[in-house]
C-alpha cells in the first residue's frame, strides 16, 4: 500500500520542559550533624562527647 | 569481642581490632545486624589505637561544618578525621579509606577516648559514612524515609526531611495489623536480581524503629503535614529529583553522583510515587487502606 496516502500517527502535544527546583538540606544529607534524644533535626555543633554522639541525624 | 560483621541491607562491613587492640561492644539496635563472616566482605576495616597527629592527612576535600573533615592523600585514599567540641581540634578518630572503600583503616586516639572501655569502633556517623559510601559505589541508595512492610510483604516508604512526619506516619502505622516498620528515619533501595527491595537498616528515628527485614518497594509517598489529609500522584521526573534531595548521598564525591542520580531515575520510573499531604492523626490511615491492605 502506499503509505503516502495513510493518515499520519497522532502527535503528541508539545509540553515545554519544566524546571523544578527541590530543597537539599545540605547539613542533614552529608550526615554532618548529631541529635538529642529530646529534638529532632541536626544539632548543628552540640555534640558533648564522641561516646554521646551516636543518636543519629534526623 | 575485638572482632565485628556487620550486614546493613546485604552490605556486609567486617571490622577488626588491630595491635594495641580496643575493645568492642554493640549498641542496640545495631545488635539485630550483627551478620556472619563469609566470602570477602564490602568492607574489611581494622581498628587500633594510636596518638593522631594534628597535621591533616592530605588535601581538604570537604569539611561537614561539625562533626568530620575528610581529606584526599595523594595516592586517592580518602580519609575522614571525627573532632569533638569536647577535645577541640584534634581528631579523636581517623578513619582512612582506599578510594572504592574496600578497605579501612581506623584510628582511636588513647589521650582523649577511654581505652578501658569497651567502644563501638564505627560509632556515629562512621558507620553511615561507610555505608552510604558503599551504596554510592553501585550497589543502591540510603533515603531519609520511614519504611514499612505490609501484611503481604510489600514494602512502601514515606519519605521527608527532619520534621516532615516519618515519625509520626511510623507510629500511626503500627497501629495496622500485620505492618511491621523497617525503620522510622533510615530505608536503603537496592535492585536486587531485576527487583527494587527496601531494607531496614539500624539508624532509627525519635520512635527507635529499626528491623533487619526487607520487603519488595511497592509505592513512594512523599510527606507533607497538611489539615487534611490527601493523595496525589507525581511525576517520575519530580520522584527522582526528591528523592536524590532526601538521600543521603556523598555529594562531596563527585564520581559516584551519575550513578547515584541514574538510580534514582530508574526508581521512579518503576514505582508509583505520590506526594501524601496528610493530618498527623489516625485519618490518614483511610487513606493509606488501599496501599496497606493491598495483596
Amino acid at each position: 500500500m502506499n503509505q503516502k496516502n495513510e493518515l499520519p500517527a497522532a502527535r503528541k502535544t508539545y509540553e515545554k520542559p519544566v524546571l523544578h527546583c527541590f530543597p537539599l538540606r545540605a547539613e542533614e544529607a552529608v550526615l554532618g550533624f548529631c541529635k538529642t534524644a529530646s529534638s529532632a533535626g541536626p544539632n548543628i555543633g552540640n555534640c558533648a562527647t564522641p561516646s554521646a554522639c551516636f543518636s543519629q541525624g534526623s | 569481642m575485638s572482632r565485628l560483621d556487620l550486614s546493613i541491607a546485604n552490605v556486609t562491613i567486617s571490622v577488626d581490632s588491630g595491635d594495641p587492640s580496643p575493645e568492642f561492644r554493640l549498641f542496640p539496635p545495631m545488635e539485630r545486624f550483627v551478620g556472619l563472616r563469609s566470602g570477602e566482605p564490602d568492607l574489611r576495616a581494622a581498628v587500633r589505637w594510636a596518638e593522631i597527629s594534628a597535621d591533616p592527612p592530605g588535601t581538604l576535600v570537604f569539611d561537614s561544618g561539625a562533626l568530620w573533615r575528610l581529606f584526599r592523600s595523594a595516592n586517592g585514599d580518602l580519609t575522614y578525621d571525627f573532632t569533638s567540641p569536647a577535645f577541640g581540634s584534634t581528631p579523636y578518630r581517623r578513619a582512612r579509606f582506599n578510594p572504592d572503600f574496600s578497605r579501612c583503616e581506623i584510628e582511636l586516639d588513647p589521650r582523649l577516648l577511654l581505652t578501658r572501655e569497651a567502644l563501638y569502633p564505627l560509632d556515629y556517623p562512621l558507620d553511615e559514612i561507610a555505608m552510604t559510601n558503599l551504596l554510592a559505589r553501585g550497589r543502591g541508595i540510603e533515603i531519609h524515609a520511614c519504611g514499612i512492610r505490609t501484611s503481604s510483604g510489600r514494602g512502601l516508604v514515606f519519605v521527608g526531611h527532619s520534621g516532615a512526619g516519618k515519625t509520626t506516619i511510623a507510629r500511626l502505622l503500627l497501629s495496622l495489623d500485620g505492618v511491621e516498620v523497617l525503620s522510622d528515619d533510615r530505608i536503603v533501595i537496592r535492585n536486587v536480581d531485576d527487583t527494587l527491595m527496601i531494607f531496614g537498616t539500624p539508624w532509627h528515628g525519635e520512635a527507635a524503629l529499626s528491623q533487619n527485614d526487607s520487603a519488595i518497594l511497592d509505592g513512594i509517598f512523599f510527606l507533607r503535614h497538611d489539615d487534611q489529609s490527601r493523595i496525589e500522584r507525581i511525576a517520575p521526573g519530580e520522584c527522582a529529583g526528591r528523592l536524590i534531595t532526601c538521600a543521603f548521598v556523598p555529594f562531596y564525591e563527585p564520581s559516584v553522583l551519575p550513578w547515584t542520580i541514574d538510580f534514582a531515575g530508574s526508581i521512579a520510573t518503576r514505582v508509583e510515587s505520590m506526594e501524601l499531604a496528610f493530618r498527623p492523626d489516625e485519618s490518614v490511615l483511610r487513606f493509606l487502606a488501599e496501599w496497606t491492605t493491598k495483596v
